[in-house]
């Protein structure tokens, strides 16, 4: 049984740069540079999101010449939603002010 | 270290990166490679190399294959310490036929341990092969091929009940690594 816990940080992090420009090819780098997160975490998030279909990849070839074709990334309709409705959540869950303990 | 040295040892962290990716995400290490052409050379490429060794080590040990690859290793390591240890006790003791018969089984496991280091369908084949002989080792009494060897039937009967066990454990768990590095190699990557 898969667990639904809530997005991580990071994964929020992503989910925010996309939803920024949804319709945007985001290529793996340029995500590093505006997340400020490492290939080490970034591309184990990118991989989940595709695995879970919120994400979908092509390879787009590049202008300059001699270069190889490189990954691009770009929300799903499914993984719009996501997104919207984690920073929603998230948002909620800051917002939120915290309980009193009772004495 | 200068800029060539820098591009060379990172392209060998990414290289080592992509050997440790399991092949159900070769296609997530191409989309890495693309993207380290389009660095600058320098810190950031070390920076994005190391990122993919720390992916791909992560990935495949999410994968279980390292689960498979260690199970693998620690059966061939410790039937050829089984065997280095049971062929010791047999060249201390006294000659008879029943270390005579303790030499052949140490070595038989030895050759299987060594097997199983390089690979698990060859330790699978050899625990199926060791399974069958075993088994019907029991036939060999009849056919007169043990006395005619000059090893005593009794002997032979409780070796072959190890042998049997032994052979049928080592089966069952070579099945059950094949299962997780078989589920581990399914291909999922990126469209």
């Amino acid at each position: 049984m898969k667990r639904n816990r809530p997005p991580s940080k990071s994964t929020l992090r992503v989910l925010e740069t996309l939803l920024s420009e949804p319709h945007a090819d985001r290529y793996g780098y340029e995500l590093m540079k505006t997340t400020q997160l490492k290939s080490g975490t970034l591309y184990p998030i990118l991989m989940r999101l595709t695995d879970r279909g919120f994400l979908e990849s092509s390879w787009r070839s590049s202008p300059l010449t001699g270069r190889p074709p490189r990954h691009a990334y770009r929300l799903t309709q499914a993984g719009l939603a996501f997104a919207q409705s984690a920073i929603l959540q998230d948002g909620k869950t800051v917002s939120q002010p915290k309980r009193k303990r009772r004495a | 270290m200068n800029h060539q040295q820098t591009f060379s040892a990172s392209r060998v962290a990414l290289q080592l990166a992509g050997r440790l990716m399991p092949s159900s995400h070769k296609d997530w290490m191409q989309a890495m490679i693309a993207e380290y052409e389009t660095l600058p050379h320098g810190v950031s490429r070390w920076q994005f190399a190391l990122g993919c060794l720390q992916t791909a080590t992560y990935i495949r040990c999410k994968t279980r294959l390292a689960l498979a690859l260690i199970g693998r290793i620690s059966i061939g390591v410790a039937l050829i310490g089984m065997g280095l240890v049971g062929l010791f006790w047999s060249s201390t003791a006294s000659p008879s036929s029943f270390t005579n018969l303790i030499c052949v089984l140490c070595l038989i496991y030895a050759a299987i341990g060594i097997a199983g280091l390089f690979s698990l369908n060859w330790l699978s084949r050899l625990a199926a092969g060791g399974l069958f002989l075993s088994s019907i080792s029991w036939g060999f009494l009849k056919l007169g091929l043990i006395p005619a060897l000059g090893i005593r039937p009794a002997y032979l009967s409780a070796l072959s009940i190890e042998a049997s066990g032994m052979m049928l454990s080592l089966l069952l768990i070579t099945a059950y690594l094949k299962l997780i590095h078989d589920d581990a190699g399914r291909t999922h990557g990126p469209v």
